[in-house]
């Protein structure tokens, strides 16, 4: 086996014959190359289904080339944006299962820009919804009261952000 | 054979035959004979149940259970209704009352309602199980946070007026109210509570109440339960956003800033604004506007000046600020940006204080000192953290200059403002990215010494230049006697209102020089006399908008220039050109023309037959043309466009809308 490839064996014994830099893209397998040095063993990846590890794969492939994070700024001051790129948006358009098994797959594989691709999408679902309209797109049983609804909203009376129309609709629609 | 038992047999015929419409009317009929058969209303539930009637069924199989309590069949029947509408919990509860009430005797039937408990319980479970659930907290946390992450700070200061505002969900409200955990979790997350949004209008009555339930959450929050990927701790308040200022009553402005500060958050903001622009109040409102402004740099420079980051005031008067601009980002030495967004057209004045901060104006030297007996001390200027500054409808009547040794990190330098001299040295500033540069102060901006554009334009993306009228062609003229000074990442170009000559767009715009400049703004410029036409660079590759409108040199030869010129152009926005005629758009649009799917000719003059019927129609790449107040276009022209550009691409009308609105509209281009 070529110095540049690597074997990775998922949960359903399924083989995939990897180039090394974009298997180097998940910080564990990185790692564990590190630790392993060079070894024709497949590394078992207990947690990632086939089908999972193929789309995980390609997003690798497509960013193999991208540059490390400079000096990751994990300090949460930045900013943090909902934008995701053409190519990730289009590549996360998939159901809502594998969306999760992506999610779950790049935290196990430690893949912090795929991890936030998926998070951003998962974001971008919920923002700007109703909680009828969360609950109904995660599947989620609303397991208050109506009493404890009514106390809630009550009690965050303060936080509906209610919209005033400050100025005749018509001057507001020059631009 | 009774004749209800007569019934009864015929209908378990028809429902064996499957056809349980039929069974149900027999067993209805058999029903009415003998009302109090428990045998039947089973029957019956059945037929319903392979009906769908879930509802009609689940009353008869609920009569089963009243008319027979001690059997299994009634509950069965009914808990396999209610599981199939969804009502795990109603099902659970009517098969546990089974199993308390079915003698033990009933062995099978009890075996049958445990097999029973158990498929309702598994698929409870199936139904209920949110994709959710399965995700680690943390990951929960950080979606949650990226889902309720509030806009940009530079939503809240921007100048165009009025703002709308869109309808807007509190997503976090929303996200509480979903269920259960999720109420909890939020309230617990410090982390999501960084960001106090109060205005003035939305928050009239609760400001206080706002302001204490936020400021629980995000310093008391147990933080152990989610531990934040940050390694930096998230609790306190780390965005303050108070728009509509001036409706808030001064003194709940008072005690909102002293509730931050007596629930320790003061000490970890980083990014406050302070807007006076939305509300219901404006213009009366000025000395309120002053006051209140004070008091929060005031506030500022009490409790935060270690960790300030962003600061933003937004207003629609002008601003005559007393203070050193060096001055603000040395007192906070972590603030990379301050906005002052203002409005230079407005007819009131906003005197902002800082009272803390050394004053622009520089107090009278006592008469008895004699200049020759002690030299001015050397003049050390110290180092900010500045990287953006905007200065918009700011006036600087300070005598206190900003010195370039005290900017060495700008990059983004925006300033539309009268006193060019204060801020002239950080036109040199190394390396912007951004200039915009509209400064007026006649006598200033000529006789000042050139800039040092070699160092601050090589990595520039987006230029504007205007205010006074010969600043933009000297500063021109300067970049083309550097050689001429190469823009290898400008991209976008803004010149309108200058005073131009065909050389400044020649030699510095053309695509060997500016190989990435996708828009240029020549709206309502000029051309110096004697010469009277300005040409267009002859390529500009990447070009994709262009804006001539409202400027005299624009006539059927600068259209056909274009053209030549311009190959990727999308938007050409050309309002108020009165000289130009119908057949030079006529030809810029049809060259645009997408080549012919069928491999008919590729654009030029074929393509422009595109009026053949039973085809999609082809539309031009030439998406959006801005034509109002083009006179000279003829009717016929205007048809012909709209049916070759995309639909809605084509604006077309006789009068200029600028002409009509008044002077402040002119902006509008």
């Amino acid at each position: 086996m070529s110095a540049n490839k690597v074997k990775l064996s998922t949960s359903d014994q399924e083989e995939f014959d990897v180039e090394r830099d974009v298997a180097n893209r998940s910080v564990l397998i990185k790692n564990m190359l590190e630790d392993l040095g060079d070894s024709d063993q497949a590394i078992p990846l207990p947690n990632v289904s086939a089908n999972v590890l193929k789309k995980v794969l390609e997003w690798c492939e497509h960013h193999k080339k991208d540059p490390e994070p400079i000096a990751e700024d994990l300090d949460d001051n930045r900013r943090k944006t909902t934008e995701i790129s053409d190519w990730d948006a289009k590549f996360i358009q998939v159901d809502q299962e594998m969306l999760f098994e992506i999610i779950l797959a790049a935290n196990y594989l430690d893949i912090k820009p795929l991890l936030d691709v998926g998070c951003k999408t998962v974001a971008n679902m919920i923002k700007g919804k109703q909680p009828e309209e969360i609950r109904k797109l995660f599947n989620i049983v609303n397991d208050f009261t109506p009493e404890e609804e009514a106390q809630i909203k009550k009690e965050n009376e303060w936080a509906e952000d209610r919209v005033r129309l400050l100025v005749p609709p018509s001057c507001t629609a020059t631009r | 054979m009774s004749a209800a038992a007569a019934l009864y047999a015929s209908g378990v015929t028809a429902f064996r035959a499957t056809s349980f419409e039929t069974a149900a009317e027999i067993f209805s009929e058999a029903i009415l004979l003998t009302p109090k058969s428990a045998k039947l209303y089973d029957a019956r539930a059945g037929a319903y149940e392979k009906l769908g009637r879930l509802q009609d069924g689940l009353i008869d199989a609920r009569e089963v259970v009243r008319l027979s309590p001690h059997s299994h069949k009634g509950y069965l029947r009914a808990a396999r209704m209610l599981k199939a509408a969804g009502k795990f919990a109603n099902a659970e509860k009517l098969l546990l009352q089974g199993l308390d009430r079915v003698p033990e005797i009933d062995a099978k039937g009890r075996a049958d309602l445990v097999t029973e408990l158990e498929a309702v319980r598994a698929a409870r479970l199936k139904a209920e199980h949110s994709p959710l659930s399965q995700l680690p907290l943390e990951i929960f946390v950080e979606i949650i946070a990226l889902a309720t992450e509030a806009p940009p700070i530079s939503r809240y200061t921007h100048i165009e007026l009025p703002r709308v505002k869109p309808p807007r969900v509190n997503t976090l409200f929303s996200a509480m109210r979903v269920c259960r955990t999720w109420y909890q979790l939020i309230r617990a997350t410090p982390q999501l509570w960084t960001t106090l949004c109060i205005d003035g209008v939305i928050n009239q009555k609760n400001v206080e109440r706002k302001v204490t339930f936020y400021l629980e959450r995000a310093s008391s929050g147990r933080a152990g339960l989610v531990k934040p990927r940050a390694t930096v701790p998230s609790r306190g308040l780390k965005r303050l956003v108070i728009t509509a200022a001036q409706d808030i009553p001064p003194p709940t402005f008072a005690a909102l800033l002293a509730a931050i500060a007596a629930a320790g958050s003061a000490a970890t903001l980083r990014e406050v604004v302070l807007s006076f622009v939305d509300g219901s109040r404006t213009t009366v409102s000025v000395d309120n506007e002053m006051l209140r402004a004070t008091e929060l740099l005031v506030f500022l420079h009490t409790h935060c000046r270690e960790t300030l980051d962003v600061l933003g005031v937004c207003t629609q008067s002008r601003i005559y600020p007393d203070f050193d601009l060096t001055c603000v980002y040395t007192s906070f030495p972590r603030l990379t940006s301050l906005s002052l967004w203002g409005a230079t057209s407005s007819s009131s004045v906003l005197g902002l204080r800082a009272p803390f901060l050394r004053s622009g104006i520089a107090p009278l030297p006592p008469l008895s000192a004699d200049p020759a007996d002690s030299p001015p001390p050397p003049v050390v200027h110290p180092r900010t953290n500045a990287r953006h500054l905007r200065a918009n409808g700011v006036v600087f009547i300070a005598d206190s200059d900003c010195h370039l040794e005290s900017f060495p990190h700008l990059v983004d330098l925006d300033l539309d403002i009268i006193g060019a001299r204060v801020v002239w040295q950080l036109l040199s500033a190394p390396n912007l990215r951004r200039c915009n540069a509209s400064i007026y102060g006649e006598g200033h901006v000529t006789a000042l010494p050139m800039p040092d554009l070699a160092q601050a334009w090589a990595r520039l993306e987006h230029l504007r230049l205007g205010g006074a009228k010969r600043f933009a062609p000297r500063l021109l003229d300067e970049a083309i006697k550097l050689g001429p000074l190469p823009f290898s990442h400008l991209t976008h170009v803004d010149l309108s209102f200058a005073s131009l000559s065909s050389r400044h767009l020649t030699a510095l715009f053309d695509s060997t020089n500016a190989p990435h400049l996708e828009t240029l703004n020549l709206a309502s410029t000029m051309v110096a006399p004697p010469v009277t036409a300005l040409v267009l660079p002859a390529r500009m590759d990447a070009l994709s908008a262009l804006n001539v409108s409202h400027t005299m040199w624009v006539t059927d030869a600068t259209i056909r220039a274009v053209r030549e010129c311009a190959p990727r152009l999308e938007r050409l926005e050309a309002r108020g050109c009165a000289f130009i005629t119908g057949r030079p758009v006529l030809e810029l649009v049809r060259q645009r023309m997408p080549p012919a799917s069928d491999g008919e000719g590729t654009g030029g003059g074929e393509a422009a037959t595109g009026g053949k019927k039973g085809k999609a129609p082809r539309f031009s790449l030439l998406t959006d043309l801005a034509l109002e107040g083009c006179t000279k276009i003829e009717p016929a022209a205007v048809e012909w466009l709209k049916k070759h550009v995309r639909p809605g691409g084509v604006r077309f009308q006789f009068v200029d809308p600028a002409e009509r609105r008044g002077r402040s509209s002119q902006w509008a281009y």
